[in-house]
């Protein structure tokens, strides 16, 4: 029973790592590069709407959106300033602008906040309820219901719409997206600013269940960014199975292990899964390599 | 003899003499630390360089033999009195260990795969520094690691030790520029470039790799102990990811792939948060900042800039030896 109570908790975790992921999966198709910043934007919208809410009184249903939209404004000036101008630069040049970015906006919010640790009021409710023998949070589920939601919700934008099919052509191949009169430079843009409200949204999922402080966009953003190469990088599913993976390994590393041990354990079957199963294990492209 | 020649003969020499009086030339303490933090990292942002910017294997867990190494040297010279030229040594091979641990099964990998399971590695170290207490005395660390004492000179104070992680900067600069001048340090890049053109080629990418690996480990681990014996105690927060993520940003600031890049990286990146102390709160958000404006006004990275200055100066001479050739 204990196990299900943790394959409960590690699921709703799970599924807030694979939103995370999805940000970093999202904006590596279109820009083909592992933004570390996106953790830092999980934290502007959980430090948004912990102003929002808990400082100002605004109400969370009114308080969420807004929270979105700035995490959307913040991603929007990340991608301008030091997205944009490195479009033709190498990957592991990006990569180090995206680490740059991110300290600055991670000190930027220890400069506000602080260093203490804040505990956020719960949105949905945090009195546990019993079904049998199993203990249940609200928040939890209400976590996992929308971390799905949101992946089927972005599955239907990015098939359905004309705006999500010039997103997926641009992640595609720029050149022939361009080609087919799509507007590459807005596509790029709106899927970082996509990624980013993602973002945010799974910080305010996660600050109700975790203490936390400035430095959550570090151990958030690390999580999604296993997550995200776990599930393959390719579009949406595999990120919120890698997601699932590595929370419930986290969760059943509490029933089998010490709880101090608990993401050290979480790593070590993350490693195990890839030495074991090497590369592109839920990815379906195959790539051929040419030289 | 033209002033370039004579530059191209005598720069190396130069800069070893201003390297050695440095220590008289910067008598503030404060400001020695910080150089011999310098130069440490200088050692850690090479070796990683080694690794990532030859032979293009990715780690975001470097840190982690540098801990490996750290926390080795303090054990063996707190909980078992060995001196410094044998900790050292024994520091740099444990590292090498777990570097081959780490890298034999982890060259079934690739790109970011490979870049994923070194920082799980990363990571589990460091719960295993913070929660092996026996070994490790967990977050309290380790304290009271004795100054190497040689001749009857003790090396505690920071412009003598200086110049202990002045002559290992230099040793591992030889090495690793050997090594990359080697047919070794030409299979790497080769695998760098591509690894199936590489395969076709008859390189043993396997074995090559392994190399990589060692080496790098290695050096990491001689780096760590050096900041062992230069900090007196450690504990696992100087080890945890993001510091390999400024390992990371000091081989990229320096230039990918460049020797002197990675030194002026790594003593660039060390001295800007010192520099800005006086600024207060902001100076890791200006920290963050110069990091994105070097990589964006400075796409080849200081080594680029410092290969520049090299031409310049060497002026015509350079030239004529191009045109001979």
């Amino acid at each position: 029973m204990q196990i299900l109570q943790q394959l409960i908790q590690g699921l709703s975790l799970g599924s807030i790592y694979g939103l995370v992921a999805l940000g970093y999966v999202l904006i590596y198709q279109a820009w083909g590069v592992l933004n570390f910043a996106q953790g830092e934007v999980c934290a502007i919208g959980a430090f948004s709407l912990l102003v929002l809410h808990a400082e100002l009184g605004m109400p969370v249903y009114a308080a969420m959106p807004v929270a979105v939209l700035v995490s959307m404004l913040v991603g929007y000036v990340i991608e301008f300033l030091s997205f944009r101008p490195l479009e033709n630069a190498n990957g592991t040049t990006r990569l180090i602008a995206t680490i740059g970015v991110s300290i600055c906006v991670r000190n930027i919010l220890r400069m506000i906040f602080g260093a203490d640790y804040f505990s956020f009021p719960t949105i949905f409710g945090d009195t546990p309820f019993q079904v049998g023998e199993l203990i249940l949070v609200p928040q939890n589920l209400w976590n996992t219901a929308i971390g799905f939601a949101l992946v089927a919700l972005l599955n239907l934008f990015l098939k359905k719409t004309r705006i999500g099919k010039s997103m997926r052509a641009t992640a595609q191949d720029k050149e022939a997206a361009r080609l087919m009169g799509i507007n590459v430079r807005a596509s790029l843009t709106g899927t970082f600013v996509i990624a980013s409200a993602l973002g945010a949204i799974a910080g305010m999922l996660i600050a109700p269940v975790y203490l936390f402080n400035f430095n959550i966009g570090a151990t958030i953003g690390t999580k999604g960014y296993a997550a995200a190469v776990l599930g393959g990088l390719d579009f949406a599913s595999g990120a919120m199975t890698g997601g699932i993976i590595l929370g419930i390994a986290e969760c059943l590393a509490v029933v089998f292990g010490s709880s101090e041990y608990q993401s050290a354990i979480a790593y070590i079957v993350l490693f195990l899964v890839l030495i074991l199963k090497p590369s592109e294990i839920m990815s379906k492209k195959k790539k051929v390599e040419k030289v | 003899m033209t002033f370039g020649k004579i530059y191209e003969k005598t720069r190396i020499w130069i800069l070893l003499i201003i390297a050695a009086i440095l220590p008289f030339a910067v008598t503030n303490n404060y400001w020695l630390h910080i150089l011999n933090i310098g130069g440490i990292f200088a050692i850690c942002t090479l070796s990683l360089n080694l690794l990532t910017g030859c032979t293009g294997l990715f780690s975001v867990g470097h840190i982690a033999f540098y801990g490996i190494g750290s926390y080795t040297a303090a054990v063996l010279s707190v909980k078992c009195g060995v001196p410094f030229l044998i900790a050292v040594p024994c520091a740099g091979i444990m590292a090498l260990i777990f570097g081959l641990v780490l890298g034999m099964p982890a060259l079934r990998l690739k790109g970011l795969y490979l870049a994923i399971s070194t920082l799980a590695f990363g990571e589990i170290a460091y719960r295993v520094f913070l929660n092996w207490e026996s070994v490790t005395n967990g977050t309290r660390g380790i304290l009271g690691i004795q100054a190497p004492v040689f001749f009857g000179i003790n090396f505690r104070s920071y412009n003598t030790y200086y110049y202990i992680v002045l002559i290992f900067l230099v040793m591992t600069v030889v090495l690793t520029r050997n090594l990359i001048y080697s047919r070794t340090g030409r299979a790497l890049l080769a695998i760098r470039e591509s690894e199936i053109a590489a395969q076709a080629l008859g390189v043993n990418t396997v074995g090559y790799k392994i190399i990589a690996f060692a080496a790098s480990s290695f050096f990491a681990g001689i780096a760590g102990a050096l900041y062992a014996y230069e900090v007196h105690m450690i504990a696992p927060e100087s080890f945890v990811s993001t510091e390999s993520i400024t390992v990371l940003a000091m081989m990229v600031v320096g230039g990918i792939g460049s020797i002197s890049g990675s030194i002026a990286g790594a003593f660039v990146l060390t001295m800007i948060p010192e520099v800005l102390r006086s600024t207060g709160d902001i100076r890791l958000v200006l920290y963050g900042a110069a990091i994105v404006a070097i990589v964006i006004f400075a796409p080849r990275g200081l080594g680029g800039a410092l290969e520049w200055l090299d031409h310049l100066l060497m002026g015509n001479h350079k030239k004529k030896v191009r045109e001979e050739e």
